[in-house]
């Protein structure tokens, strides 16, 4: 009985077209909006923040709800400021996001009905 | 045979008088006018380009092709089409002056838009201080405003006074000054957001910086400079301050965006009623 119950659930166990299937609806990391955001760095003070960036999302901001009213994320919003204006400016801005990250003003942007944020880029 | 013969050459000489060039210029501007009907603006640009193709001397089609470019809000390709059909701008016909006139404006084009206003002949002259007037709310030039108001124009040509309600908003709306609010959030945190009228934002970094501050203050003064506490805290309060800074210096620059977006296009509202 029990080589035969073994048997069974070989058979039922999932095939390659299966495994095919559930790839083509999970959407892989390489889409997540992070990984984009991390790559093309130019100078290595910007490839060790995406570094901590990725490490941020990947084990700390991965394990609870996206929290952030805002579209992009602040952690997000912070290496793309960095990115965009240099080290300085870029962390200066990321403060200044940190502070305006409340749900208090929500007239002074535009909303994503979609995601139900407020649009926010740097 | 012969009677057949001919009869078949006759049938075919009928059909060939009663075929139709689809492409020909009515053809192309009746099949233009239902499109832009059905508002499919890029196929009316098509068939329209067709057509001054045809004929090239027709303004009213180019004037209808550069109305169309604008609504399509493809600026760029409609002044440049315009450029290429009127390379003297004193040349232009009304219809297309206006149009042409508006998109130089549409692209911020501000000395080829004075000069335009200036030079172009079509145009009347209570048409020009309109646009004149317009185009000084586009450039928020708010010396220029006053003064026309001051020379009493308004008396000269009625359609001015129009430009009242926005007259009162640019006197009584000034831009904020960035530097001023940078300033200001310098001395106490978050009264620059508040001078760039973002009070809920101010009383945040206020409150943001000040309790952070105090923490700092807490941890030194229970464990002296050893205090990690202090440290980090103190640290935190840099951050949040530099960024109070930098956020009040951005807000009194998006102020200004926004009121100068608004007057901006309430004065191009006020133009096209009046051409009307």
């Amino acid at each position: 009985m029990i080589l035969l119950l073994l048997i069974t659930s070989n058979v039922y166990s999932q095939q390659k077209k299966d495994i095919a299937f559930v790839e083509n609806i999970c959407i892989t990391s390489e889409n997540h909006t992070h990984w984009l955001v991390a790559k093309n760095n130019k100078n290595g003070v910007q490839s060790v923040f995406s570094f901590l960036f990725l490490g941020y999302k990947s084990f700390i901001s991965s394990q609870d709800n996206n929290h952030c009213g805002f579209e992009p994320s602040c952690s997000e919003y912070a290496i793309t400021s960095l990115k965009k204006h240099g080290f300085i400016i870029g962390v200066i801005d990321a403060c200044d996001r940190l502070l305006r990250c409340n749900g208090l003003s929500p007239e002074k942007y535009e909303y994503n009905e979609e995601t139900e944020q407020l649009i926010d880029k740097p | 045979m012969q009677k057949w013969l001919l009869i078949l050459v006759l049938f075919t000489l009928q059909k060939m008088s009663y075929s139709q060039n689809l492409f020909d210029f009515d053809k192309t501007t009746q099949y233009a006018q239902y499109l832009f009907k059905t508002k499919q603006y890029k196929l009316v640009i098509e068939e329209l380009e067709r057509a001054v193709y045809l004929s090239p001397d027709n303004d009213s089609i180019k004037s209808v092709l550069i109305k169309t470019y604008l609504i399509d809000e493809q600026y760029s390709e409609g002044y440049n089409r315009c450029k290429i059909f009127y390379p003297e701008t004193s040349n232009l016909p009304n219809s297309i002056s206006n149009t042409y006139l508006t998109l130089l404006i549409k692209l911020n084009k501000w000395e080829e838009a004075r000069y335009l206003i200036a030079s172009c002949n079509s145009l009347s002259d209570e048409m020009k201080k309109n646009y004149e007037i317009s185009l000084a709310f586009h450039i928020y030039d708010v010396k220029y405003i006053e003064n026309i108001y001051l020379k009493n124009d308004t008396l000269k040509y009625p359609s001015i006074l129009s430009f009242d309600p926005l007259v009162k908003i640019v006197e009584n709306e000034k831009l904020k000054r960035p530097g001023l609010a940078a300033g200001l959030s310098t001395i106490v945190p978050g009264l620059g957001k508040i001078y760039a009228k973002d009070y809920k934002d101010g009383i945040v970094s206020f409150v943001f910086v000040s309790l952070s501050a105090w923490q700092s203050y807490r941890g030194f003064e229970k464990r002296g400079t050893k205090s990690v506490y202090g440290y980090i805290y103190g640290g935190l309060t840099l951050a949040f301050y530099s960024g109070n800074i930098f956020g009040a210096y951005k807000s009194a620059k998006k102020y200004n965006r926004e009121l100068k977006a608004e007057v901006s296009s309430r004065a191009s509202k006020i133009v096209s009623e009046n051409l009307k």
